[in-house]
């Protein structure tokens, strides 16, 4: 199991926490990820201009396939945009002309496709929940997790093909592999909002707070995320409101890698845990 | 669970009531399912499940004995879909249909054998078959002529407490309405939203702080049916506690949010039961296999998936389900281009009256089936003999003015499963 | 005062001023709020480590490119050489070596090999250059300014050390300073030695038997070597003053010697004076910078960045332009053509704002696209030679330039709801950039949409909001319903276009497939092209048609 390692752009600085995690729980796995030169996935610039976000994604498709490997990201916005770059790459000729001439200029060419993963499908498919089950040496028993999904990699299902968009199963089912209790809640699907942080503050921190209270209101002691954006937002974010502010009280996010390292018996300084500005320690696991 | 290589036992296509009932019965008797399918239509639905109506449709005459309405139906057009089915088996379908939306949390009520009476948001009284239990005081209100509020509010569209009294004070003078102003939403309003926000017993009290002072003298407080996304039972009772009154929902006009409840249900409980969904995504091509099953492709472009089955339901609906398709000249059925029963030329679609009482020949446009509910090829034998069809798709009914849309769909599904075991 | 100590003298008060004048900018206004934190420059272990690794070795650049590593040290050691045991030889290498000539070996084979090295070292930094395409088109004339300076100063140290070997002139002067001949022979033994050996090129040829050779060596060795070694030491100017050969008597007839020492005294002068100016500043900045942050960009309250730390980070640049080769958002620069999408541009045109200049509203509004395009990434920081911390510096000039050139975002909001109706009623689309996909142009992107109002229903943003007509403009079905109609310079304003949050769950919920999240992707499109074209104004069209 070799893939590209794609942490997007927001890792390095932004969540340091989610890379080392990552790392950690696929060292132990015996998931190898190749750390490549990529470029930005695309997905910001898209507010912009869609061809420069496509041919982003293109030219990733391209050092991927030079190194004839699969593209694995542990961010869903990233995956969701790579797969949308594939998408209208396939469905529209006059794109796939312009990327082709874009890339020729830059002295590149790209032939065939490139297999794209985010990391909840390799653990789910790889690795497998049964899998997981065994090695998990210190199970999350007890633990109720409420899973958030993130929007990108469900939405649109017809082009990221991730999961049923509208009734997802694969991160329930990796959290019960590792032993935890997951929860039928109902925001589990919705926003995070951190798509609006910068644009619409406002609104941002009201779709953040929705989703907190949803959790809270859940009885869920964990908010799992697999997405760089959806825990800078319900981690950093939520670290910026007031001391005192309700919604630090809500369940505290804690990144997927980090979960699954903790069942796997992972050090938690390995796991980056220390890094998360609102505390896990409160989640009592 | 991820499939690539299974050979499901059964695919469903199409995820209106008939292909989440087909998928919950082939699962239910312990098939490999997987189901795929938009949900345009469902999200349309009034949640009420239909059994039979109105017959003739032309004369509009509702039936209060749904049994004795299919009876009268199956006299009158034999080839209506009922006439394939005993009322046994309807029975049975609607009530294992029924009793898994209760097991899920979302309970329905009625009777086993009459029409329950329902208002309508525009004040009508509709005869259907079960309700949302959260409707069910609306219809005993109804019927005992309580002294009842309608409650609506300010930027809800489609609403009218007003107009409901309006079209029922004659003959029930104890009904009034009240118009108030939804706690912390100005402007327009959406039912998802004000569902999501009365999931927060905050906001049911601020709420119920704006009604109650028009309450006085009350038994029966309805409402629109915003009462909470998924658990509406629970945001009801914290309701009735609150007021001491009897609480109900009215349904809202379409998109209402009855129809995501159905589907939240099953959207939990059909992967519970072993299904593999594949929600949005619509069947673009399909070839036989030589053993007789199918390799379908689903959706489009990189993000197809391909699906391999022995046998298939074809549970599509009709013209906005996307199970028909109309072009200039005719109508066809996109998948396996089974011959669609339709009028000889486009002329004779539709009456020249738009309004007519009868409603219009396209609207029993449909796939013929056997006795099997086998879709019937050109030479009029089964197109194949492990394809089955469900629901709206079939030809010989009109829905939705005999009121018997989801008791149609429900019913030939169950049959439908029935069959592709034998 | 000689014309060496005039030129030096204006040399060093440019140089002096010019440095003052730059490092007291250092200091300038940072809207951002961690920019006030006290800095504490400390100097310890941890920055001698980077004088010597970071400075000395420059490890900083070894890590990217040994390609780079390899040109920059050759540059370095090679003029730094120079420098220190060739222009500064009467204070440095006299004062190490008490019996130091710079006609001996081995300074002058040194002298020569160091300036070799700095040629062949600039050679390879102009060739990478031209030989990649992206540092092709950002290279500027203060790059290749730099390389033909510094190039000027050693080429003409060449030639005026060729044109010494050749000159009799030189020769004379040297005879008289310091033999004293007992005969005429002594004198043509020794110009046929220094002819026929040391390749002095006299108007009249000089016998070339054994014995006069061997007398003039005799000679030479008696009272020459002890101040001038064999020429062939000098390896690269006696073999220019070999290929010289043809036009040596022109050149010794003009005293080429002096030409080239004024020519070279005076490229030595140019350099000293462009310290203060664009990149001849970094070889000052660069090693300070290193010293005092080592490249960190951690624990903001006891390090830099202050103030005066991002000032100093800017002009540590040395426009290696690695930071652009490998920026995680080039793509963009390669569709949209804007170089301030790339770091080292972006710092140029940052400089200038810092520095109180004021910029032109289309080098503004490219700024801004810049700015707002950079992920943060933190790799051209991690990448910079010169630790600069530039993810500080893209941070903090984000918040800065937020008044200065609003983002689309920006300035959408700060309309009017009047405004907003028909804010780009005057304002072409771009011509030059395909911006959009045209759905939202194309009548069948909608012919099926039946305005059920699902999108609306389903939208997170309007639910949260509690105003939505008020907060938002337009609703989803209704920005849906004005396409459908034609009426897109409607839209473009609405906030809803603005407060999409891109969940998708229109698109995904819409009972007929209308891809309304990628619509609305495409009128922020729309309304950025227009922005980025800004100045082509509709009545110009209106003059065109």
């Amino acid at each position: 199991m070799k893939y590209a390692y794609f942490p997007g752009c927001k890792i390095p600085h932004h969540l340091p926490e989610y890379g080392q995690s990552v790392q950690a729980m696929c060292a132990a796995l015996d998931i190898e990820l190749i750390p490549l030169e990529f470029s930005c996935c695309g997905w910001p610039m898209r507010h912009e201009n869609e061809l420069a976000s496509i041919y982003a994604a293109v030219r990733n498709f391209v050092i991927a396939n030079d190194a004839g490997l699969p593209i694995f990201t542990p961010c869903k916005c990233c995956f969701g945009h790579l797969k949308y770059a594939e998408s209208r790459l396939a469905e529209n000729a006059d794109i796939a002309a312009q990327v082709r001439e874009l890339l020729a200029r830059d002295g590149l060419s790209f032939s065939r496709e490139t297999a794209i993963f985010h990391m909840l499908t390799v653990l789910d498919e790889q690795v497998g929940a049964e899998n997981l089950r065994k090695r998990a040496a210190k199970p999350l028993t007890g633990v109720k997790v409420a899973c958030h999904y993130g929007c990108h990699a469900l939405r649109p299902g017809n082009v990221t093909n991730f999961d049923d968009p509208l009734a997802p199963t694969v991160f329930e089912r990796l959290m019960q592999a590792i032993g935890a209790d997951t929860l039928d809640w109902d925001l589990r699907l919705e926003c995070c909002g951190y798509p609006l942080r910068g644009r619409d503050n406002t609104i941002s921190e009201a779709l953040m707070r929705k989703k907190l209270a949803g959790a809270a209101a859940s009885g869920a002691d964990v908010l799992a995320t697999a997405c760089t954006y959806c825990q800078l937002q319900f981690d950093r974010e939520r670290d910026a409101l007031p001391a005192g502010d309700s919604a630090r009280m809500a369940p505290p996010a804690v990144l997927v890698s980090q979960l699954v390292g903790v069942a796997l018996g992972l050090d938690k300084r390995e796991l980056g845990l220390d890094g998360n500005h609102i505390p896990w320690e409160w989640s009592g696991f | 669970m991820t499939g690539r290589d299974t050979l499901y036992d059964v695919m469903v296509i199409g995820a209106g009531f008939a292909g989440m009932a087909a998928s919950l019965f082939a699962a239910r008797h312990g098939l490999n399912v997987v189901q795929t399918g938009a949900t345009g239509g469902i999200d349309f639905s009034t949640g009420f499940i239909d059994l039979m109506g109105v017959h003739p449709v032309e004369d509009g005459k509702r039936w209060g004995n749904p049994w004795a309405a299919i009876e009268a139906v199956v006299r009158d057009c034999p080839d209506h879909p009922y006439a394939r089915l005993s009322k046994d088996e309807i029975a049975e379908s609607i009530n294992c249909f029924t009793e898994f939306l209760t097991e899920q949390g979302l309970e329905y009520v009625g009777h086993t054998d009459r029409n329950i009476c329902s208002l309508t948001p525009a004040g009508t009284v509709k005869r259907t078959y079960r309700v949302p239990e959260t409707a069910w005081n609306g219809s005993l209100a109804l019927e005992r002529k309580a002294p009842t509020l309608l409650v609506d509010f300010h930027g809800l569209k489609g609403v009218s407490g007003a107009q409901i009294v309006e079209t029922q004070k004659q003959h029930w003078p104890g009904v009034k309405a009240v118009r108030v102003a939804f706690p912390g939403g100005r402007g327009e309003l959406y039912p998802e939203h004000m569902a999501w926000a009365l999931a927060d017993p905050a906001v049911q009290q601020k709420m119920m702080a704006e009604v109650l002072p028009h309450a006085e003298d009350i038994e029966y407080i309805g409402f629109p049916a915003v009462l909470g996304l998924n658990d509406p039972g629970t945001v009801v009772r914290h309701l009735a506690e609150l007021s001491g009154k009897r609480i109900f929902e009215i349904p809202t006009i379409p998109p209402s949010i009855a129809g995501p409840r159905l589907r939240a249900v099953f959207d939990r409980g059909l992967p519970g039961l072993g299904v593999r969904t594949l929600s949005q995504k619509l069947v673009t091509g399909v070839t036989q296999r030589s053993d007789g099953g199918f390799d379908f492709q689903v959706g489009s472009g990189p993000a197809t998936v391909s699906i391999s089955a022995k046998k298939a339901i074809l549970a599509t609906g009709r013209f906005f389900g996307k199970g028909l398709r109309a072009d200039r000249e005719k109508v066809v059925e996109p998948i396996f281009d089974v011959p669609v029963v339709q009028p000889a030329q486009r002329d004779a679609w539709h009456n020249p009256a738009f309004f007519a009482k009868q409603g219009h020949p396209i609207n029993r446009a449909g796939v013929e089936v056997d006795a099997r509910l086998r879709p019937i090829g050109p030479s009029g034998e089964p197109l194949h003999d492990t394809l089955f069809a469900a629901g709206a798709i079939l030809a010989h009914h009109d829905w939705m003015r005999m009121k018997c849309g989801a008791g149609l769909a429900i019913a030939t599904a169950f049959r439908a499963v029935k069959e592709l075991m034998r | 005062m000689t014309f060496f100590d005039i030129g030096l003298s204006v040399a060093l008060v440019i140089c002096v001023a010019g440095v003052g004048f730059r490092v007291a900018r250092w200091r300038g206004k940072w809207a951002s709020p961690e920019s006030s934190s006290a800095s504490q420059w400390c100097f310890g272990v941890a920055s001698l480590k980077a004088l010597v690794l970071d400075v000395l070795l420059l490890a900083r650049t070894g890590r990217t490119s040994a390609f780079r590593w390899l040109a920059h040290a050759l540059v370095f050691f090679g003029f730094m050489g120079l420098l220190l045991f060739h222009a500064l030889d009467e204070t440095v290498t006299a004062f190490f070596f008490p019996a130091y000539e710079s006609t001996l070996d081995p300074w002058q084979f040194l002298r020569n090999l160091l300036g070799l090295m700095t040629l062949v070292g600039l050679a390879l930094m102009a060739f990478r250059r031209l030989w990649e395409k992206r540092l092709r088109d950002l290279t500027r004339f203060q790059d290749w300014a730099a390389l033909l300076v510094i190039g000027g100063i050693i080429l003409s140290g060449f030639f005026l050390e060729a044109s010494k070997i050749i000159s009799p002139a030189v020769f004379d002067r040297m005879v008289e300073a310091y033999f004293i001949p007992e005969t005429d022979r002594d004198v043509t033994a020794l110009k046929a030695f220094w002819s026929h050996e040391y390749g002095v090129v006299f108007s009249v040829p000089y016998p070339s038997d054994a014995e006069t050779l061997g007398f003039g060596a005799s000679l030479n060795e008696d009272s020459c070597v002890d101040c001038h070694a064999d020429t062939g030491t000098a390896f690269v100017s006696r073999s220019l003053a070999t290929a010289l050969g043809p036009v040596a008597f022109a050149m010794n007839t003009s005293r080429a010697d002096q030409v080239f020492w004024y020519l070279h005294v005076l490229c030595c002068f140019v350099a000293l004076a462009a310290i203060p100016f664009g990149k001849f500043f970094h070889p000052v900045t660069t090693p300070v910078n290193l010293v005092v942050r080592q490249g960190r960009r951690d624990d903001p309250e006891d390090m830099l960045p202050s103030d005066g730390g991002r000032g100093m980070g800017m002009d540590a640049c040395t426009r290696c332009g690695e930071c652009s080769v490998h920026c995680s958002v080039a793509p963009a620069f390669s569709v949209l053509g804007n170089a301030m999408i790339l770091p080292s541009e972006k710092l140029m045109a940052l400089r200038q704002i810092h520095a109180g200049a004021s910029l032109s509203e289309a080098t503004l509004t490219a700024f801004s696209e810049g700015s707002r395009l950079c992920t943060e990434c933190l790799r051209c920081t991690e990448i910079c030679p010169a630790g600069i911390n530039l993810q500080d510096l893209w941070i903090a000039s984000k918040a800065q330039l937020v008044s200065q050139a609003p983002s689309p975002n920006d300035l959408m909001r700060n309309k009017t709801p009047s405004q907003r109706a028909r804010v780009f009623d005057d304002l072409c689309a771009s011509s030059v950039v395909p911006a959009v996909t045209g759905l939202a142009d194309d009548s069948t992107s909608y012919w099926a949409c039946v305005q059920c109002t699902t999108c609306t229903s389903v939208c997170p943003v309007v639910a949260v909001s509690e105003n939505p007509s008020g907060d938002l403009d337009l609703l989803p079905q209704q920005i849906m319903n004005l396409l459908r109609m034609g009426l897109k310079e409607e839209t473009l304003g609405a906030r809803m276009v603005w407060s999409c949050t891109t969940c998708y769950k229109c698109q995904e919920h819409c009972p007929q497939n209308i891809r309304v999240a990628d619509v609305l992707y495409e009128l922020r499109n729309t309304v950025a092209a227009r922005i980025r074209d800004g100045g082509v104004r509709c009545s110009k069209k209106g003059e065109s048609q």
